[in-house]
């Protein structure tokens, strides 16, 4: 190693630096000691040990952490859903308030009986409004009101957003949110219905069954149609149906544009208004049922 | 449990083969430190701390340099570390210089020449950090300039430079003051 060294006498080379710093340090005692090396191996040995222990802790904090991980999912999906039922019955509280109230109005009243009875009833969601209630936050949304009635009232089919209750979709399942099936207009379950008869008022011609059989057929076909709930006109009446229940009975006139149904349950009376979402395919129907 | 003596096994061949490595450069190391930090403890510290890194990176060593270069490069890393803390800047440390009695003629002699090594020492430590690291890497740590520039961040002319400057006050510092011998 030799830098510059015609120009500098003094010869950094020749100085031998390395041999005179050591000597020196020697000197000093700064030298490596067996103590030093055996303290720096005991410090490697506890580095060791530290890793281990470093790497166990990582193992037990490793199973809270997923487990937290998992809990975290868990409830954020519990809330989720929480929010989604509140939401929904805070939406059907307020939905039914305004029928409600509409309702009212327009029901004729004869006395102080329960606006339950007098509401269009639908009974094939029972098993999906059940289940519904069941949950604490619907209850304490919809506590004082009849969920079967409400949800038929809007439409909502709530079988097909739980997924559960097969055999009572038949009748709401191709209702769209804001229809309303047959079994709501007549107000009559088939189970309850002892007679029908289908009027033609251009033809004059009448039908009437009683038997359980036909009963059924013709609440199943009239299943297939759908109603929007109107709330002022008149029917130009084409066909009556009148249902005989075992204390109610339901007239329902139906006109191309309107459909006004009139229920009287005992000494209640009650009228609404409805209008068939395909008229013409419902004519076809009671035009067939006719001529049997 | 045969895991567990496999892993025994080759901890206990690491630890053989760094106890090889402080026996040849630990001396290099510890002096490096101390011409660093100044201080004979912190300089056993750092050397502990390095060999410690060096047992925890030895697997990642890929020989693009000598081993005893890798080391050095930490040590000065780590003395450099140390340096920077606010801490151990403040406080500056002490060396004692023990100075022996001297009773013959040779030992006159041996006092002189350890008087030498101290002053020459004391000249090296007296350089600014930038010029007291070339010297160390080129002249106690036997490095190449290329291998100066590469360990202390620097381009070679820079390195090539510093030596320059450095040598050129270690002769302000010690011409005069140093005996013939050399």
């Amino acid at each position: 190693m030799s830098f510059d060294k015609k120009s500098n006498k003094f010869d950094l080379d020749k100085l031998n630096l390395k041999d005179r710093l050591n000597a020196s340090l020697e000197n000093e005692g700064i030298s490596v000691s067996d103590d030093l090396i055996n303290r720096t191996l005991d410090a490697i040995k506890n580095q060791k040990v530290d890793d281990l222990d470093h790497l166990k802790d990582n193992d037990k904090n490793f199973k809270p952490a997923f487990i937290l991980r998992k809990t975290r999912i868990l409830v954020s999906a519990a809330a989720a859903v929480i929010i989604l039922l509140v939401g929904m019955s805070a939406i059907n509280l307020l939905s039914s308030d305004k029928k409600q109230s509409d309702e009212y109005a327009k029901y004729n009243y004869s006395g102080s009986s329960e606006k339950a009875d007098l509401a269009p009833q639908i009974t094939m969601e029972s098993d999906v409004s059940e289940s519904i209630l069941a949950d604490d936050e619907m209850k304490i949304a919809s506590d004082e009101y009849d969920l079967k009635g409400k949800n038929a009232e809007n439409g909502e089919d709530l079988s097909k957003q739980k997924g559960v209750g097969e055999d009572n979709i038949n009748l709401t399942s191709a209702l769209t949110v804001n229809e309303i099936g047959f079994a709501e207009i007549a107000s009559i379950e088939a189970g309850d219905v002892k007679s029908v008869s289908i009027t033609s008022v251009i033809s004059g011609k009448t039908v009437m069954f009683s038997d359980k059989d036909r009963i059924n057929q013709f609440y199943a076909k009239m299943a297939s149609h759908s109603f929007i709930r109107e709330t002022d006109g008149k029917a130009e009446g084409q066909y009556i149906v009148e249902i005989t229940g075992q204390d109610k009975v339901s007239k329902i006139v139906i006109g191309k544009d309107i459909i006004e149904a009139d229920l009287t349950d005992n000494e209640i009376a009650s009228h609404s208004i409805y209008s068939a979402v395909d008229y013409n395919r419902l004519a076809e129907e009671l035009d067939y049922l006719l001529q049997q | 449990m045969q895991k567990d003596k496999q892993n025994d096994a080759s901890w206990q061949s690491s630890v053989n083969e760094i106890e090889t490595l402080i026996r040849e450069y630990g001396n290099d190391v510890l002096r490096t430190a101390y011409m660093y930090v100044k201080d004979a403890h912190v300089a056993e510290d750092i050397f502990q701390e390095v060999f410690i890194k060096v047992y925890k990176n030895l697997s990642t060593f890929v020989g693009n340099s000598s081993i005893k270069t890798w080391i050095i490069r930490i040590t000065i890393n780590t003395c450099k570390d140390y340096l920077k803390s606010a801490y151990n800047r403040r406080v500056v440390p002490m060396t004692d210089y023990r100075e022996d009695a001297i009773s013959t003629e040779s030992d006159y002699d041996e006092v002189e020449k350890r008087d030498t090594n101290h002053l020459i020492k004391e000249a090296v430590l007296s350089l600014p950090a930038k010029y007291r690291d070339v010297v160390m890497c080129v002249y106690f740590n036997d490095m190449s300039i290329a291998e100066t520039a590469k360990v202390l961040n620097i381009a070679e002319g820079t390195a090539k430079s510093r030596l320059a400057r450095a040598r050129q006050k270690l002769k302000d510092v010690l011409e005069g003051r140093v005996s013939d011998e050399f």
